[in-house]
């Protein structure tokens, strides 16, 4: 290896032109860039996106470019649930918005509930009742868990009311089940 | 061909001065730091309750999917400590690795608690730190092996600087193409969905801001400065503007969405854009007219 003389600072190591130790660096910085770009790219074919995706998940480079695109969602999300005690009195978790922190802890769960109302995934829909369960001081009888979405009122108008559904309900040994299984 | 070659060679391989690497290790190892130390009071229940099962395309991707509660709650905090001793540059290789890995680990754990902001500061600026020798100035690395504090930086290889500029300019060309799919950036409407977003937005904002035309002109305006940012990088004498106006759009994202770490994620990766000052004391020094004396990041 010769030392090649800079103008400033310490002189630097220099790699032979066309060596192992710059075509890797360029062979990887090249195909990660593909890959992100192909995975990012809605309008590429199906396969072409998947291959995409399948490298950057490979590599940890699961990126996504698409906040507020191709539309900003629109539709506002909410997710509370009600919890119903054995002795008849009744609870309501909401997320907390003003905490600690601020809104580099709030905005995770935010984040959360978003997935939750509009993809359903049951593991975390049971985490839900099975953390709340664990809350709770009284014997619980029901945890209902409810996702709401508001459509986009059109510019200058009324916002029309929410839709309102229930994501899961879970009573019984299968509640106990849950809010048994972590801790 | 040979002429091409030695341009690519030269963009990516020649040597720079390591003042780039050094503040972003400083600055990105502060972000990580307060990104894990404001997840550790929340992994119980986001990571643990809440996680999501190892199925679909990221299944094989989770590490120890049965793992117990309180091993993920101890991944936290080697998180914690990796990414102090990141920001400190000491033994900064193995620590910035280790960051990017744990980081790694723990989005898969509930990859739908974290947004974009997250896996920008993961993929882009963790990873090409961790490929960079981002400890070799202003680190206690440094000072341990010359035994004293160096000022002058030494001359390192451009290439994983490349990576990371070249992957944040590609980033903001995809979202301005992305947003060019869809009806309500161009047509002026894109403002007046964005600000309906009640679980996120910080406070109500009048409606003559959110609709047109002040509303269409934020929403062009958003466009112009992503698509700014995203070419203007490589042009010498648009950078510094760019790169001010980039900020800006970010200040105001921060203002008015909680998004979390999103908007500060993108204002230190502007931070690969940057003057490769040789004397980090230059960067006190910092004045656009004053590029024309510094070597130039960009080729172009």
């Amino acid at each position: 290896m010769e030392a090649t003389k800079t103008t400033e600072g310490i002189p630097a190591k220099q790699t032979p032109p066309h060596s192992l130790a710059k075509v890797l660096p360029l062979g990887f910085t090249l195909l990660s860039l593909i890959a992100v770009a192909a995975a990012n790219s809605v309008w590429l074919p199906m396969g072409v996106q998947a291959a995409g995706h399948g490298f950057v998940n490979l590599i940890g480079q699961d990126v996504r470019w698409n906040m507020f695109s191709a539309d900003p969602r629109g539709v506002a999300l909410d997710i509370w649930a009600t919890i119903e005690h054995v002795d008849g009195t009744t609870a309501t978790w909401t997320i907390e918005r003003n905490v600690a922190g601020g809104d580099l802890r709030y905005y995770r769960f935010v984040q959360w509930a978003e997935s939750a109302v509009l993809l359903k995934p049951e593991s975390a829909l049971e985490g839900l009742v099975g953390w709340l369960g664990s809350q709770s001081s009284k014997p619980i009888a029901r945890i209902t868990v409810f996702g709401s979405q508001q459509e986009p009122a059109t510019p200058g108008g009324a916002r029309p009311a929410p839709r309102v559904e229930v994501l899961i309900e879970i009573e019984g040994e299968r509640l106990a089940e849950l809010v048994g299984n972590h801790g | 061909m040979d002429r091409v070659v030695r341009s690519l060679e030269s963009f990516f391989f020649r040597p720079i001065p390591a003042t780039t690497f050094a503040v972003m290790r400083i600055a990105v190892g502060s972000l990580a730091l307060i990104w894990s130390a404001t997840l550790l009071s929340q992994a119980d229940p986001l990571l643990t309750w809440l996680r999501i099962d190892a199925v679909g395309d990221i299944g094989w991707w989770q590490f120890w999917p049965s793992a117990p509660d309180g091993f993920i709650v101890a991944l936290i905090l080697c998180l914690v400590v990796a990414s102090a001793l990141m920001t400190i540059g000491l033994w900064a290789r193995p620590a910035t690795w280790a960051v990017f890995l744990l980081v790694l680990i723990i989005h898969r754990y509930n990859p739908l608690a974290f947004n974009g902001g997250d896996f920008i500061l993961r993929s882009v600026l963790l990873l090409g730190l961790a490929l960079s020798p981002a400890g070799a100035y202003l680190s206690i690395d440094s000072w341990r092996k010359s035994g004293a504090m160096v000022w002058t930086a030494p001359q390192v290889s451009a290439w994983t600087l490349r990576f990371i500029q070249l992957h944040i300019s590609m980033g903001y060309i995809l979202t301005v193409l992305l947003k060019l799919r869809g009806e309500t950036w161009l047509g002026g409407t894109a403002m007046w969905y964005a600000l309906g977003l009640e679980e996120l937005t910080r406070f109500d904002v009048p409606s003559w801001i959110s609709t047109p035309p002040v509303g269409a002109v934020l929403g062009w305006t958003t466009l112009a400065i992503e698509l700014g940012v995203g070419v203007g990088v490589w042009i010498r004498k648009v950078r510094p503007y760019a790169l001010v106006a980039g900020v800006l759009l970010h200040i105001g994202i921060a203002a008015l969405f909680e998004i979390g770490f999103f908007s500060y994620v993108m204002v230190v990766s502007y931070l690969a854009f940057l003057p490769l000052y040789t004397d980090v004391r230059g960067l006190l020094r910092y004045h656009p007219s004053g590029l024309r004396d510094i070597p130039d990041p960009s080729p172009v």
